[in-house]
């Protein structure tokens, strides 16, 4: 199931508030709840940004236990969204610079398998589109090999917009910049991106 | 920054691709638990006693236990170097009170049999006999003064030295006796 925008909780279901408001007096099952309904988004993006499932398992599971940490120092300036992906991204900006990449060990044997009915997928390879001699597989790491040679400030706004599809001003707060600073980075990310798969459009 | 929206469409449409990566199925309930287990041990560690967390701290990992053991090791040979030292610092100072407690200048001790009877060293004693044939025995205790000077005076009435004192023979048998106490700055 792909990641959706927002953190509008459904209305039949408990407030994201209300949940920190427990964890904050040490319900274990009101973070778990928290985890359930983030882990994948959080998981996401630190494989979005790492290419590596190792790295990213680990990477989340520091961001749920630093956020698990100072959860009492939560004051809800902002969401617990917003929080728990600054504290992710933080982690995995600081994994970044303290090592060096690996190669990805996600293959496309592990997409989903609703990928193969995605109208994008569909279009991208199918018999009408240049694309059409690309395999799955290779289009996959093209597109990887290109999102590595990103800086990863630069990575990190083209996976939260492109891929995970977080608001610009969401963004800014997760990166700690200005609006107009995730706006800039996502064009020059843009430019270079379709710079080098170029030859993968039709 | 503006631009067209439809500029990037193709490529938008590309990096939509990459939501569909997801890990193994059942990964994310794995996951949670994980995340749940690392919670709790976090709230056993906490309640740990410090002494106990700071041994598991030094202990966790290899390389760190490796560190931990070459720096005992070090401090453990630090110490005995320190204590070799300082021993051999304080049998100089014995040497030099020993020193400064001997009688007589030119005397050596004669370390057989236990006696405490100073004798003079062989060749001063060896002139001493060449020229007035009187044995020159010193006595370090008073109560050997009478047996030893006894035997000085038999001796004498014969006209002889003691023989057990200047046999010749059994003066050259003995052992020389390395000199037991060095005093410091003296040419070894």
């Amino acid at each position: 199931m792909p990641a959706t925008a927002g953190v509008a909780a459904d209305s039949a279901e408990i407030s994201d508030r209300t949940l920190v408001a427990r964890a904050q007096l040490g319900d274990d099952g009101s973070y778990e709840e928290l985890v359930r309904r983030y882990q994948q988004r959080i998981y996401g993006l630190c494989y979005h940004l790492t290419s590596n499932h190792e790295d990213s398992t680990d990477l989340a599971q520091d961001a749920f236990v630093k956020a698990w940490r100072a959860i009492r120092t939560f004051k809800g300036d902002s969401s617990f969204y917003t929080w728990i992906y600054r504290i992710a991204y933080n982690s995995v900006l600081n994994h970044l610079k303290q090592r060096r990449y690996r190669t990805p060990h996600l293959s496309l044997d592990d997409l989903d398998f609703n990928a193969e009915h995605s109208p994008d997928l569909v279009e991208l390879v199918s018999e009408k589109t240049p694309r059409r001699e690309a395999g799955l597989l290779e289009l996959q790491k093209r597109l990887n090999e290109a999102m590595l040679k990103l800086s990863p400030e630069h990575r990190a706004v083209v996976t939260l917009h492109d891929v995970q599809g977080v608001a610009h001003d969401e963004i800014a707060k997760i990166m700690d910049c200005n609006p107009g600073t995730v706006r800039s980075r996502l064009f020059y990310a843009r430019q270079q991106l379709q710079a080098w798969l170029s030859d993968l459009s039709p | 920054m503006e631009f067209s929206p439809n500029e990037f469409a193709p490529l938008t449409r590309l990096l939509h691709l990459k939501r569909f990566e997801v890990p193994p199925p059942g990964f994310h309930r794995r996951f949670r638990a994980r995340v749940m287990t690392r919670i709790d041990m976090e709230r056993e560690w906490a309640a740990l006693p410090w002494w106990h967390r700071a041994l598991a701290t030094l202990t966790l990992k290899r390389g760190l236990a490796v560190a931990n053991g070459v720096a005992l090791a070090g401090i453990a040979f630090l110490g005995v170097a320190t204590f070799h030292i300082a021993n051999t610092i304080l049998n100089e100072e014995d040497a030099v009170h020993t020193y400064a407690a001997l009688p007589l200048p030119g005397l050596a001790t004669t370390p057989s049999d236990g006696e405490r009877l100073l004798i003079a060293d062989a060749s001063t004693t060896a002139g001493a006999i060449g020229t007035i044939a009187l044995p020159r025995v010193i006595f370090a205790s008073s109560t050997d003064t009478g047996i030893e000077a006894e035997i000085s005076r038999a001796s004498e009435a014969r006209g002889a030295a003691p023989a057990w004192l200047f046999d010749p023979p059994s003066q050259k048998a003995r052992k020389p006796s390395p000199p037991r106490f060095i005093l410091p700055g003296t040419p070894r």
